[in-house]
C-alpha cells in the first residue's frame, strides 16, 4: 500500500511539469501582457519597456519558463505581477473558501442524489423512478449561473433567508453549495441507481431476505455497501472538479475562492499567479483522486488485496 | 402509454422552465431583474443629477437633522483591490479607498471647480511654474500617531521613483526638499502651471516616512485621511475604520467595507437586500430597477469618461486623412448614444474632457453621408475601402456593430476584431491595430491632453505624431496668461478636429446605486468619488 501511495505521488511530477508547460506557453500565446494593464495612463513605450524588463517579460518565453521552474525547485512560485504578493500565499489564502464550498457542494449532492438513486432503484420502472430521474436531469440541465441568480432572488432577496453572496456568515455557503450540488446531482443519482440495480439482482440479497432481515437493512447495510465503488468514483471526480474552482458560481455569489482568483489573474495576464494557482490545483486534484483510490480499499477488501506487494503475494502463494 | 407519459412530462417541464425564466427575469416591486438582455430599461427622462449640493434631494451634502445614521457601511465593488499602495495603481476602485485613507497636498472642489488647501494650506510659484513652495497644515496626524512634517512630503516624492503609477510624476521633478519642518520646495525640470492640479490626484497622497520605512508593505496604508485600513483580503474585501483624530473631522460612520462583487446582478441584489449600501457602477440595464425601488436612490452625474474612435495614423489604411474624414462624417453618433449607451450619454464635440481646463467646443462631426462619400471618393476612387476596428467589451462591440452598419451605407467595409482588455491594451499600444474604439477619462488640468497626443505614450491610441501639437502643449503648460493658455489649447483641439486622428463619440453618464437617503458623496466626473463623508440613514 505504501509503495502504491509513493508511486502515485511520484507520478504527480510529470503531471506538474506538463501542466506548467502548457499554461506558460498558452499564456504567452494570448495577445497582451500584464504590463499595459498595470502601467499608469500616459506611460511612454520606454516606461512600458522598463516595466517589462523589471518583470523579465522581455526574455524569450523558454528562458522565462526555465527561470520559473528553477524557482519552483526551490519552492518559490514567484510573485504576482499585479499585487506583488507571493503566489503561494495568495493561493493558500483563497484555498479554504474553495475547500469549504467544494465539500459543502458534494455534501448537498450526496444528500440529494444517494437517497434519490436508492429510492429510484428500489422502484425501478415505476412512475416514482421516472420522476426521480427527471428531477436529477433537471439539476444537470439548469445553467449554473442562472440557477444561482434564481436562488439569490428567491431565497435572499424575497425571503431574506440567506445572504446573496460573500462568505461573511455561516449561512453564506448554503446557496452556492446548493447551486453546485444540484448540478452534480444528475450523474451521482444515475450512478447510484445503476449501481444499486446491479447489486439488487444479486443472489445473496435473496438469502438475506430469506433469513428475515428487514428490507431497510438489506438495502442500506448489504446492497448499498456493495454499490459504493462507482458512487465513490463519481464523488471523487466531482470533488476534484469542484476543487478546481467553480468560476461561475464563485462569481455570482462573490465567493472568494480559487476559481475566481484564476480567472481574474487570467484577465490581467498575471502569469505567475495563473501558473502557480493551476499547479497547486493540479496537486490538490491529484491528492483527492489518490484518496478516492485509497477509499476503495477501505470499502472493498478485494481491492485492498490488489495493493499488496509482490513479495506478499509470493509469500501467500 | 409510456411514450405518451414521457412526451407529456417533457412538454410540461419545458413549459415550466420557460415560465420560470420569465418570472425570474421580470421586475417586481421587491424583486430584481436577472441578468437577461432585453428587459425593461429606464426612462432617460427620470434621471436626476446628484451633486454634493445640499439643496438637491439626492446625495445631500450633510446628514439631515435628527436622523440616526448607520454605523457600518458597505459598498459593492465591480473591480477588486489589488494593493493598498497609492503609487502602484490609479483606477476607480482603488482611488475610492485612497481618497478615504489618505490626503494630498491640494484638493479640487468639484462644486466650485477651484483648488483648495488640503495638507498644504498655501502654495506659490514665483518663476512661472518651475519652483513651488508648499506650506503644510499644522497638527495633522497620521494613523500611526506621527505628525505630518515636510520630511514626509520629501520622502513621498522621492519614493515615487520606479513605482507603477507615480513614476511619471517623479520624472518631472528636478528636486524636492524640506525648507523647514512645515515647508516644502519642489523644483520641476520644466515649468508646469498644472502642477498644483496634479497634486490633487490620489497617487500623490502623502505617506508617513516612519510607517513606510518600518514596514514597506503595510506602511503604505498609513495615511492622514478620516478612515484607516483595518483589514483586507484582496479579491474579497477591504475594511476601513473611522480615524477619530483626523484633521478633516471624524467620518459619519464607524466602519466602511468594500466588498468585491463582480457580477452586476449580484451586486444590485446585495444593494436591494441591504447587504451593501452603495453599488458601484450598476449595469445600464438595471438602472430602472434602482429608480423604481422605493428603498433606493439612483445618483447620476455627468461622467467625464469619453468613448472614442481612434485611427492608427501610422498604419494603412488609417493613415489616409480622407478616409478618416469619411468615417467621421459617416457615423451617426446620436444613434450610437441611443443604442449603445441606452440614451445615457452626451455627445462629445471635441477630443478633450468637458471638465478639463481649456475645453473648446469644436462642434463635432455632423452625420452627413454625402460629405462622407465625397471624402471616401478622394481616398478610394475605385472603391473597396475596408477598415479593421478593434474593440473590447459589450458596449464597445455594440458601437462597432453600429459603425459597421452605418459605414456600409457609404461604402466602407468594417471588420470587427474583438479582444479582451489585456489584448486590446497591448495591441493598440504596439500599433498592431488599424483603428479601435476605446475609452478614457480626463483629468481637470489642461496638460492632461499630453498623454493622449504625445508620440510614444501608451494612451496615444492613434499614434498621432504632430510636432505642432506638442509645441502648443509645451507653450500652454508654461503660459501664465490665461487667455493665451486657453488659445493654445483651443488650437490643439482644432488641430485634432481637422486631422481626425480621433473621433470623439460621447461622454457616458455616471451612476451610483445607493440606499435611500445616502449622502455626503463628493462626486468626481472621473468617477473617482470621495466617500470620506458618506452617510446612510439607519433603518
Amino acid at each position: 500500500m505504501h509503495r502504491y501511495i509513493i508511486k502515485r505521488l511520484l507520478m504527480m511530477i510529470p503531471v506538474i511539469i506538463g501542466v506548467s508547460f502548457l499554461v506558460f506557453f498558452i499564456m504567452d500565446l494570448a495577445p497582451g501582457d500584464a504590463v499595459d494593464l498595470m502601467a499608469p495612463e500616459g506611460a511612454t513605450t520606454e516606461e512600458l519597456a522598463e516595466i517589462r524588463h523589471d518583470l523579465g517579460l522581455d526574455k524569450p518565453v523558454v528562458l522565462r519558463y526555465a527561470d520559473y521552474m528553477i524557482g519552483m525547485l526551490h519552492g518559490d512560485m514567484g510573485v504576482s505581477y499585479v499585487s506583488k504578493t507571493d503566489v503561494f500565499s495568495t493561493y493558500v489564502e483563497k484555498l479554504p473558501a474553495t475547500i469549504k464550498l467544494s465539500f459543502a457542494s458534494i455534501l448537498v449532492s450526496i444528500l440529494l442524489s444517494v437517497p434519490l438513486g436508492i429510492y429510484s432503484a428500489t422502484k425501478q420502472g415505476s412512475i416514482q423512478d421516472n420522476i426521480s430521474m427527471i428531477l436529477a436531469m433537471l439539476g444537470l440541465s439548469m445553467p449554473n449561473f442562472w440557477l444561482g441568480l434564481l436562488l439569490i432572488i428567491a431565497f435572499s432577496l424575497n425571503l431574506h433567508w440567506f445572504p446573496s453572496g460573500g462568505d461573511q456568515t455561516l449561512s453564506s455557503i448554503v446557496l452556492p453549495a446548493v447551486t453546485i450540488g444540484t448540478g452534480l446531482m444528475a450523474t451521482l443519482t444515475r450512478t447510484t441507481r445503476s449501481s444499486m440495480l446491479d447489486v439488487l439482482k444479486q443472489e445473496y440479497l435473496r438469502t438475506a431476505r430469506a433469513k428475515g432481515i428487514s428490507e431497510k437493512t438489506v438495502i442500506m447495510s448489504h446492497a448499498l455497501r456493495n454499490a459504493l465503488i462507482p458512487i465513490i468514483t463519481i464523488m471523487g471526480t466531482q470533488l476534484a472538479g469542484v476543487l478546481g474552482g467553480s468560476v461561475l458560481t464563485e462569481t455570482v455569489f462573490a465567493w472568494p475562492g480559487v476559481g475566481r482568483l484564476i480567472v481574474d489573474s487570467l484577465n490581467m495576464r498575471d502569469t505567475p499567479l495563473v501558473t502557480g494557482s493551476i499547479i497547486m490545483t493540479t496537486i490538490l486534484v491529484s491528492i483527492v483522486l489518490l484518496i478516492v483510490d485509497l477509499l476503495y480499499a477501505a470499502v472493498d477488501p478485494r481491492i485492498k488485496a490488489q495493493y499488496a506487494t509482490v513479495k506478499r503475494r509470493k509469500k501467500n502463494g | 402509454m409510456k411514450k405518451s407519459f414521457y412526451r407529456i412530462t417533457a412538454a410540461a417541464l419545458m413549459t415550466t422552465m420557460l415560465a420560470a425564466s420569465v418570472v425570474g427575469c421580470s421586475k417586481s416591486s421587491s424583486g430584481g431583474s436577472a441578468a437577461t438582455a432585453g428587459t425593461e430599461t429606464a426612462d432617460p427622462g427620470k434621471q436626476t443629477t446628484g451633486t454634493a449640493d445640499a439643496s438637491g434631494d439626492l446625495n445631500p451634502l450633510t446628514p439631515p437633522e435628527g436622523v440616526q445614521l448607520k454605523e457600518d457601511l458597505a459598498m459593492g465593488l465591480k473591480s477588486k483591490h489589488t494593493t493598498i499602495d497609492t503609487m502602484e495603481v490609479s483606477n476607480t476602485q482603488h482611488n475610492y479607498m485612497f481618497r478615504m485613507v489618505h490626503d494630498t497636498l491640494v484638493h479640487f472642489n468639484n462644486t466650485t471647480n477651484e483648488l483648495e488647501p488640503q495638507l498644504a494650506t498655501e502654495w506659490s510659484t514665483d518663476d512661472g511654474g518651475k519652483t513651488y513652495i508648499f506650506k503644510l497644515r499644522d497638527g495633522v496626524k497620521f494613523h500611526n500617531g506621527e505628525t505630518l512634517k515636510a520630511s514626509d512630503v520629501v520622502f513621498t516624492f522621492n519614493r515615487m521613483q520606479g513605482t507603477t503609477s507615480s513614476n511619471n510624476l517623479y520624472t518631472k521633478l528636478e528636486s524636492v526638499e524640506a525648507v523647514d519642518d512645515m515647508t516644502v520646495k519642489i523644483v520641476l525640470i520644466n515649468p508646469n502651471l498644472d502642477w498644483p492640479y496634479m497634486m490633487t490626484i490620489p497617487t500623490t497622497s502623502i505617506l508617513s516616512e516612519k510607517a513606510v520605512t518600518d514596514d514597506p508593505t503595510e506602511g503604505t496604508g498609513i495615511g492622514t485621511g478620516p478612515w484607516q485600513i483595518d483589514s483586507y483580503e484582496f479579491g474579497n474585501y477591504t475594511k476601513l475604520v473611522a480615524f477619530e483624530d483626523s484633521w478633516r473631522g471624524a467620518p459619519n460612520a464607524k466602519t466602511f467595507t468594500f466588498r468585491y462583487i463582480p457580477e452586476d446582478s449580484a451586486r444590485l441584489i446585495a444593494l436591494q437586500n441591504g447587504e451593501v449600501d452603495i453599488c458601484m457602477e450598476p449595469a445600464t440595464i438595471e438602472l430602472g430597477t434602482i429608480e423604481d425601488d422605493p428603498n433606493l436612490d439612483l445618483i447620476s452625474y455627468d461622467g467625464g469618461s469619453l468613448s472614442y474612435f481612434a485611427f492608427n495614423t501610422q498604419k494603412s489604411p488609417a493613415d489616409n486623412e480622407d478616409l478618416r474624414k469619411a468615417v467621421a462624417y459617416g457615423i451617426d453618433v446620436d444613434s450610437i448614444i441611443a443604442v449603445a449607451a441606452e440614451g445615457r450619454g452626451k455627445k462629445a464635440t471635441s477630443f478633450w474632457g468637458w471638465n478639463e481646463y481649456g475645453f473648446y467646443d469644436c462642434g463635432g462631426y455632423e452625420y452627413n453621408p454625402d460629405k462622407a462619400k465625397e471624402y471616401l471618393a478622394k481616398a478610394y476612387p475605385n472603391g473597396g475601402a475596408t477598415l479593421d476596428v478593434t474593440v473590447s467589451g459589450a458596449e464597445r462591440k455594440t458601437i462597432a456593430e453600429m459603425v459597421q452598419s452605418q459605414l456600409k451605407e457609404i461604402g466602407i467595409t468594417i471588420n470587427i476584431v474583438e479582444l479582451d482588455s489585456a489584448g486590446i491594451s497591448t495591441s493598440t499600444t504596439k500599433g498592431d491595430h488599424q483603428s479601435c474604439i476605446y475609452g478614457m477619462g480626463f483629468n481637470i488640468f489642461g496638460d492632461d491632453a499630453r498623454r493622449i497626443l504625445q508620440p510614444g505614450s501608451a494612451v496615444n491610441k492613434a499614434h498621432y505624431d504632430d510636432p505642432e501639437v506638442m509645441e502648443l502643449l509645451d507653450k500652454a503648460v508654461a503660459e501664465t496668461d490665461e487667455a493665451k493658455r486657453k488659445e493654445y489649447y483651443k488650437e490643439v483641439q482644432e488641430n485634432v478636429h481637422e486631422h481626425v486622428p480621433y473621433i470623439p463619440l460621447y461622454y457616458a453618464d455616471g451612476f451610483i446605486g445607493v440606499k435611500k437617503g445616502t449622502g455626503g458623496i463628493d462626486i468626481y466626473p472621473t468617477s473617482h468619488h470621495d466617500y470620506s463623508k458618506v452617510f446612510v440613514p439607519a433603518d
